[in-house]
């Protein structure tokens, strides 16, 4: 049974189905694709009881506007562009019940770029090649193969209110850590190479002392910066046609770096001197045009703990129940009281 | 043969490097280490990639490390059996060669004092190897083409080259996969459709195969493109 959920009724710039991705088809070509901040994707779908690959909405910048068709339990996770829920400013981080015929927008920016909405139950569209992810290069998976347009209807595979997905909250100084950044500058960590005999150290020295600033080319393919040129060795820029990994910082002759990102092509022919690590993508997903960013070198026997480290953050938190809270004014005689009720466990 | 590199690409790939070059000797160890690599079914590896002269295992750190991978990939080179190539998968490709299905094929038989006719005949007579897939879903990096058809590419790209082109550029030929710009020189098109996410095998060909094209006339080319579209219909 499929039930209409979600209306579009202002799309934004850039709003798709992601999941965490199509894996197992890059050698046939297929792009990796999947939720640009994986962090965010995966603790929305933990909030409302989701597998954590499950699909949610991407939502890129600002000025969205969704109108609930049903019941449902949601989460909205990822930058806070202040969600508003007919009007009223709603929690992030948060699960909780949304009513049929309200409103969901977004309409400032805090900070971030992309936003994610997930729902319980997920969204009922096809998987195809193992994934719900939109390729919008290909224009397959996710809505149609695109992204979407006013008037577009998502649908969800069933209506699923219980209670224990409900006034979940993962805690909030963990957010804070990736989230809470403001205005500064991202030091991303990067391992070098693997391409490093294309580089000379002077290029190396520039890349890891510099600060760069994400150009006005960026999208889901990847992030071009700006910043000082990067010397390449007497190898030159380019290599025989290779894989391309996720967070990649490949150096093209003009020796300005571009970091590749989910939607990149499978394959490339240019020089990688260095690679973000894993736990870092989200953080970058989460910048945007201006932003300034600089890379800091970690050793690679270091990074699978660094890894764990980010995994156990996403998997093994401990979800936090919202109490909810009721103040109720008391007359007793003549005297008057403020009563406070709050909910408590009783299982 | 050359050694085995080992370069870890980043928290979570590592490259198995086959050699230095693009060569066929080098890519037939890369897919022969890759069938005896999936054998294995190796927990926690995400994607296997061959490319020209590597392949490129991802994996979750959470379920496996590099060290694990390169211990068995160690093992499996010493005993890397050669005759898993034996059987060779060679993937028939109509095309009808030039007029306005393959615009630059008289001034390609120009530029390299042929007739048309001889372009045709020197192109569609090898079986071209596979090395790789990549740059878009089922687009073929392939070698194998006679030195006589070598042409640097063009100085300006073409802005809209349609799928299903048959072109030449540098020391390679390919098939255009999706619609876009393109610096090579077009000769043909083929009816064939190259990607397809309906189908069980998403793509006509893969890594490792062969392609021979066969020429044919733009009357058999129009039976094909009906063939596809009553398939579509069903």
């Amino acid at each position: 049974m499929s039930v209409p959920f979600l209306k579009v009724l202002q799309p934004g710039i850039l709003t798709t189905i992601q999941d965490t991705g199509r894996f197992g088809y890059q050698r046939l070509g297929y792009t990796q694709s999947g939720a640009m901040d994986d962090f965010a994707l995966r603790i929305g779908n933990r909030l409302v009881g989701n597998p954590e690959n499950e699909a949610g909405l991407e939502l890129t910048f600002l000025g969205e506007e969704f109108l609930f068709l049903c019941d449902a339990v949601i989460a909205v996770t990822g930058a806070d562009f202040c969600p508003e829920i007919n009007g009223n400013t709603i929690p992030m981080w948060q699960s909780f019940l949304v009513k049929k015929d309200s409103i969901i927008s977004f309409r400032n920016r805090k900070y971030g770029a992309r936003v994610y909405i997930c729902v319980r139950g997920g969204f009922d569209v096809p998987r195809i090649l193992n994934s719900k992810s939109t390729d919008l290069k290909s224009a397959f998976g996710g809505y149609m193969g695109r992204k979407l347009q006013s008037g577009d209807i998502l649908s969800i595979p069933g209506v699923d209110l219980a209670s224990d997905y409900i006034d979940k909250r993962f805690p909030e100084e963990l957010v804070y850590n990736n989230y809470r950044w403001q205005d500064q500058p991202l030091t991303t960590r990067v391992t070098l190479g693997p391409d490093r005999a294309n580089f000379t150290e002077e290029g190396y020295k520039t890349l890891l002392e510099s600060e760069y600033e994400i150009s006005e080319k960026l999208d889901r393919q990847g992030y071009q910066l700006a910043g000082p040129k990067i010397e390449h060795s007497s190898k030159g820029p380019n290599i025989i046609t290779n894989f391309t990994s996720l967070g990649a910082v490949q150096v093209p002759g003009a020796g300005v770096p571009i970091i590749l990102m989910k939607d990149r092509q499978t394959s490339g022919g240019y020089a990688k001197i260095a690679n973000v690590i894993s736990p870092d993508i989200s953080k970058l997903a989460q910048r945007g045009m201006g932003d300034k960013i600089s890379f800091e070198s970690v050793d690679i026997s270091q990074t699978r703990d660094l890894f764990i480290d980010q995994e156990k953050i996403i998997n093994k938190t401990e979800l936090d129940s919202v109490r909810r809270c009721f103040s109720f004014r008391v007359q007793v005689d003549d005297e008057s009281y403020i009563v406070k009720v709050e909910e408590v466990d009783c299982r | 043969m050359e050694e085995v590199q080992y370069i870890r690409a980043s928290d979570c790939a590592l490259i198995v490097s086959c050699g230095e070059d693009i060569d066929e000797a080098i890519n037939k160890k890369v897919y022969a280490l890759l069938k005896m690599l999936e054998k294995e079914q190796i927990k926690g590896v995400v994607e296997v990639v061959p490319t020209y002269r590597d392949l490129c295992i991802s994996y979750n750190p959470l379920e496996q490390t590099a060290g694990y991978l390169i211990e068995i990939c160690d093992r499996l080179i010493n005993n890397l059996d050669h005759e898993e190539e034996s059987e060779r998968k060679v993937v028939e490709v109509p095309v009808v060669y030039g007029g306005e299905y393959g615009p630059d094929l008289e001034y390609l038989a120009k530029l390299h004092d042929l007739t048309p006719e001889e372009v045709v005949e020197i192109h569609s007579t090898p079986e071209y190897r596979i090395y790789m897939v990549g740059f878009a879903p089922g687009f073929p990096y392939m070698g194998g083409l006679d030195e006589r058809l070598h042409t640097p590419r063009r100085e300006i790209p073409n802005p809209r080259v349609p799928s299903g082109s048959v072109g030449i550029g540098g020391k390679q030929t390919n098939v255009l996969t999706i619609t876009g710009p393109s610096g090579w020189w077009y000769i043909g098109m083929t009816p064939l459709v190259f990607a397809d996410v309906e189908k069980e095998d998403p793509t006509l060909i893969k890594p490792g195969y062969y392609i021979k094209f066969k020429p044919i006339t733009p009357e058999e080319y129009e039976l094909y493109t009906e063939k596809d579209t009553e398939k579509g219909e069903q």
